[in-house]
């Protein structure tokens, strides 16, 4: 199975690879190379690599998924804006940047925003900057054994990647409106990966907002999309990743951040997909005083998964962290959340809190939890919950006897209980969107149970 | 100077020795250097078994050698590899005959040995006629082999079966057969398995139907003898509606080189029944620079098979170099109650990677888990903790609280629950925190006159006071001053 799934990426990197963005520049092609290479040493991740036990690992190598073909024979059609006042838009057509469908509006001297195939094309030598070695997304294990096996996606992605957003923002530059990319898969039917690279890099002192929102998809669709974030001192962003009725048979994002001292990156994330779900967030907190928030939500329903990972890593003095997950999980669906606050020797002052919370709502369901805290040093303050559980009965009755039917009362509660975490959003366009997002799941969830 | 730094200094002068680490000079019996079919047939023919049990044993083997390579490395401790051909897996003190009928035949030299541990065997024969005083049985295992069982007729009087395993296999085969294996099964997991075949010795209860056990049932466990690893097993029947609490305690001498323990403990409580386990294990824990102490991998397993059973591990893990250890607990009787309360403190160059697994298969069961770790000096410690409601575990409920205090900055404390809820009327709360004796507490106890050390102990007592209070009263104070004496030698 793994072999033939190998010998499929074997072919398409073969196949595509002088017709990928920067084929014919040296470095490009040397790190496409090699990250192929890593991706192949390391194979697809199964469920024996730990931060991937509760992977959609069966359902990624099921089908054979070939790079998708650009201008795909189902096109989906393109979703009027999602951010209601003004924002820039970009928009990636299966993998590849549509201007036609995109607006990038007129952005404040000192930031730019583009596509990663344009600023191959234009300006190799600053994506160059942007993209990382695939080798720094492995990270030490407590063994201090530096293990890539969990990031054999990211290499691919490497390797493979088509196109993806680009924002660049000097020092002390601030984004008065968001920034809104919206990533649409059309309706494939036969097995389609989409590799995606979003990079974002801001000066010191500069601010932003940017929503990534994954739309479209079949049951044929694999999205691997991989985030570099880059947040020089001072700078502060908010990032959303977000599904918006996407219907892949796998979306896999993974997101990596790195903080200097002072920063501020406060990310969300809305994995709502009908199909499966891997999303990572790794942010490393490198210079002093950085804060990171890293929140989530999970919806999932029918035979849906969603396994949710996240990384903090604390390596200066007076670091900040929270983490707040919330899952629903109905019918059959499966949730895995691993979270793992880390705090390295030196860094002290760190304070970091981790809270996941899960519903069961369907007696085919299942709700995993493995938050983790790994500290090294005693100046701290690190705490961790967990719980799972279904909607509380006595508040289910209050409302009931306040008159309100049972699905509404249900609805109540499951609104509070995500509520929680996208009140947290602090864009009001992107807040008002997210909601709208988490109801119109919510819906789809409560209405299936019904 | 800040109260921590002092603290820490006061503490490292202090020097915490290991005080059970001497040599008894005895005559031993033992098996030859290496593992193979031979030496698993010599140690079954020094105890005289019977052909299932040899059978029993080769199976595991056998079993073993499969797993061969697969030692669990998921575990966060280092340690380099350990050849398993360069161990003895019998060693015995020389007996004459069939072995001592009353203490008077047990060799002086041993009976001392149990009085510098603080296990005055002859004493608590000579207490038992004193009224009002409380009793404890003994069982002592002296490197493979139990030495002396204390009590046991006035257990025999109660119809409670006290004994080593050895014994009870040539005496309760039925039971033993019944039994053995069926909660931790033989390839159950490479150290579990390696017992299965080596096993030598160990304690073996059976509590009838509707007794309570009168007394508290405890082995102490000592490994004496150089080069050699030990293995005991450990089986423990409750039968319904009965009752009974069972500690252990376990020393070793100071040595350079590293020795195994792997044991494997099996409790089986039927409708109704209660099992208390409790551990104060204080094997020798090694030098200040890492060299020497017992690793110390054990399988420790409970099944609550009968409805409204319990079960409820406690233990402070104060010693071993490593320890890699989960007491579980089974849950399949309906309204079954499994608990684990535990402190674990890791010093000088310890590494502890410890916790427990709570499996809800029974409709209504509830589980408990209290955890506090203490790191100090270089330690590493590691609560590693899985809870599972299964599909038909309707109503099942969940505590988790796992507290790890840090004292030093060169020390780590992890925390690594897994939660796995697959029915939707499930209730699974999990808790943890992480963080150091603050400045403040130390401050106001050395305010109202208390020295660091007092202090620190005050507080560590404190934090730990939930998992104590469970210990039983014979235990608790042990417990208490051997926290103090561990966090001597480098915990501030």
């Amino acid at each position: 199975m793994t072999e033939n799934w190998l010998a499929g990426q074997r072919a398409a990197f073969a196949a595509c690879r002088g017709a990928l963005p920067g084929a014919g520049t040296p470095w490009v092609d040397a790190l496409r190379a090699q990250a192929f290479r890593q991706f192949e040493e390391d194979g697809p991740p199964s469920p024996k690599v730990e931060e991937w036990r509760s992977g959609p690992t069966a359902a990624l190598t099921r089908q054979v998924f070939a790079p998708a073909v650009p201008a795909g024979p189902h096109p989906a059609p393109v979703p009027a804006p999602y951010l209601a006042g003004p924002r820039h838009r970009l928009v990636f057509v299966d993998g590849r940047y549509s201007a036609e469908h995109s607006d990038p509006g007129e952005l404040p001297a000192g930031a730019r925003l583009t596509s990663l195939g344009a600023l191959l094309a234009e300006d190799p030598s600053a994506a160059r900057e942007l993209v990382g070695d695939p080798e720094a997304f492995a990270e030490e294990r407590l063994s201090l054994v530096t293990d890539r096996r969990p990031q054999a996606l990211v290499a691919l992605n490497t390797a493979l990647v088509s196109d993806g957003a680009v924002l660049i923002v000097d020092n002390g530059v601030a984004l008065a409106h968001p920034v809104e990319v919206v990533y649409l898969a059309g309706a494939a039917t036969v097995p389609s990966a989409h590799h995606l690279r979003t990079l974002i890099a801001l000066g010191a002192g500069a601010r932003a907002s940017m929503v990534e929102v994954h739309a479209g998809g079949s049951g044929s669709v694999w999205t691997n999309h991989v985030t570099e974030i880059a947040l020089d001192a001072s700078a502060r962003l908010e990032h959303v990743r977000a599904d918006a009725g996407t219907r892949s048979a796998v979306r896999v994002d993974v997101a990596h951040a790195r903080l200097q001292a002072g920063t501020a990156y406060a990310g969300f994330v809305m994995a709502g997909n009908t199909g499966a779900v891997r999303t990572e967030t790794r942010l490393v907190l490198e210079g002093a005083g950085a804060d990171g928030e890293i929140n989530g939500l999970c919806l999932a329903g029918g035979s849906g998964h969603i396994d949710a990972l996240t990384r903090l890593d604390h390596c200066a003095r007076e670091g900040t962290s929270r983490q707040l997950w919330r899952g629903v999980f109905g019918d059959q669906a499966r949730g895995a959340f691993q979270g793992r606050i880390r705090v390295l020797a030196g860094a002290s002052g760190t304070n970091a809190a981790l809270d996941n919370r899960n519903l069961l709502l369907g007696t085919g369901a299942r709700a995993e939890s493995k938050p983790e805290l790994e500290i090294l040093t005693d100046d701290v303050a690190c705490s961790h919950a967990s719980a799972t559980g279904q909607l509380d009965e006595d508040a289910l009755f209050y409302l009931r006897s306040r008159g309100l039917s049972e699905q509404t009362a249900r609805a109540v509660l499951m609104a509070a209980f995500t509520g929680s975490v996208a009140d947290r959003i602090a864009d009001g366009d992107v807040r008002a969107f997210v909601r709208h997002l988490v109801d119109d799941r919510l819906n789809a969830l409560g209405s299936a149970a019904s | 100077m800040s109260p921590l730094r002092e603290t820490v200094e006061t503490v490292e002068r202090a020097s915490g020795e290991y005080r059970y680490g001497f040599v008894t000079e005895i005559d031993e019996d033992r098996a030859p250097t290496g593992l193979n079919e031979e030496i698993v047939r010599f140690i079954s023919a020094k105890k005289d078994e019977p052909d299932w049990l040899l059978e029993w044993r080769l199976k595991a083997f056998r079993m073993w050698l499969g797993l061969e390579d697969r030692e669990p490395r998921w575990a966060n401790v280092h340690f380099p590899k350990i050849d398993f051909q360069d161990a003895c897996y019998y060693a015995a003190p020389k007996q004459e005959g069939d072995g001592p009928a009353s203490l008077d035949e047990v060799d002086p030299e041993l009976l001392r040995t149990y009085e510098k541990l603080g296990i005055p065997l002859r004493e608590q024969e000579v207490l038992a006629g004193v009224a009002g005083a409380g009793n404890v049985a003994v069982d002592a295992v002296f490197d493979s082999v139990s030495v002396a069982t204390t009590f046991q007729d006035k257990l025999a009087e109660m119809g409670v079966i006290f004994c080593p395993i050895s014994e009870a296999v040539r005496d309760h085969p039925e039971l033993v057969r019944k039994y053995l294996g069926s909660v931790v099964p033989q390839g159950d997991n490479f150290y579990a398995a390696l017992n299965s075949a080596v096993f030598s010795d160990g304690s073996f209860v059976y509590v009838p139907k509707g007794v309570h056990c009168p007394m508290e049932l405890s082995t102490y466990f000592r490994i004496n003898a150089r080069g050699t690893g030990q293995f005991e097993r450990t089986l423990i029947i409750a039968d319904e509606g009965s009752r009974v609490s069972y500690l252990e305690g376990c020393t070793a001498p100071q040595r350079d080189e590293n020795q195994l323990h792997a044991a494997v403990v099996e409790l089986v409580a039927l409708k109704d029944a209660e099992i208390k386990y409790s551990t104060v294990q204080n094997w020798y824990p090694g030098d200040a620079d890492g060299k020497g102490g017992i690793y110390n991998f054990v399988t420790k397993r409970g099944a609550c098979r009968g409805a409204d059973s319990k079960i409820s591990w406690t233990q402070v893990e104060t010693g071993s170099a490593i320890t890699w250890k989960y007491p579980s607990v089974l849950l399949q009787g309906d309204r079954s109650i499994g608990e684990f309360y535990s402190v674990a403190i890791s010093n000088l160059r310890q590494q502890a990677d410890t916790g427990t697994k709570m499996i809800h298969l029974g409709r209504d069961t509830r589980s408990t888990i209290i955890s506090k770790g203490i790191s100090a000096g270089r330690g590493q410690q590691t609560y590693r903790g899985l809870v599972r409601v299964q599909p038909k575990a309707d109503g099942a409920r969940n505590f988790t609280q796992c507290d790890s205090l840090l004292i030093g900055d060169t020390c780590g404390g992890h925390t690594v629950p897994y939660i796995d809820v697959r029915h939707p009327g499930a209730e699974v709360a999990h808790e943890a925190t992480t963080s150091r004796i603050s400045d403040a507490q130390l401050f106001y106890c050395r305010q109202r006159g208390l020295d660091p050390e007092e202090a620190v102990s005050l507080i560590v007592n404190g934090f730990c006071r939930e998992v104590l209070q469970q210990l039983p009263m014979e235990f608790a104070v042990e417990a208490q001053k051997l926290l103090g004496i561990s966090l001597e030698g480098a915990v501030g």
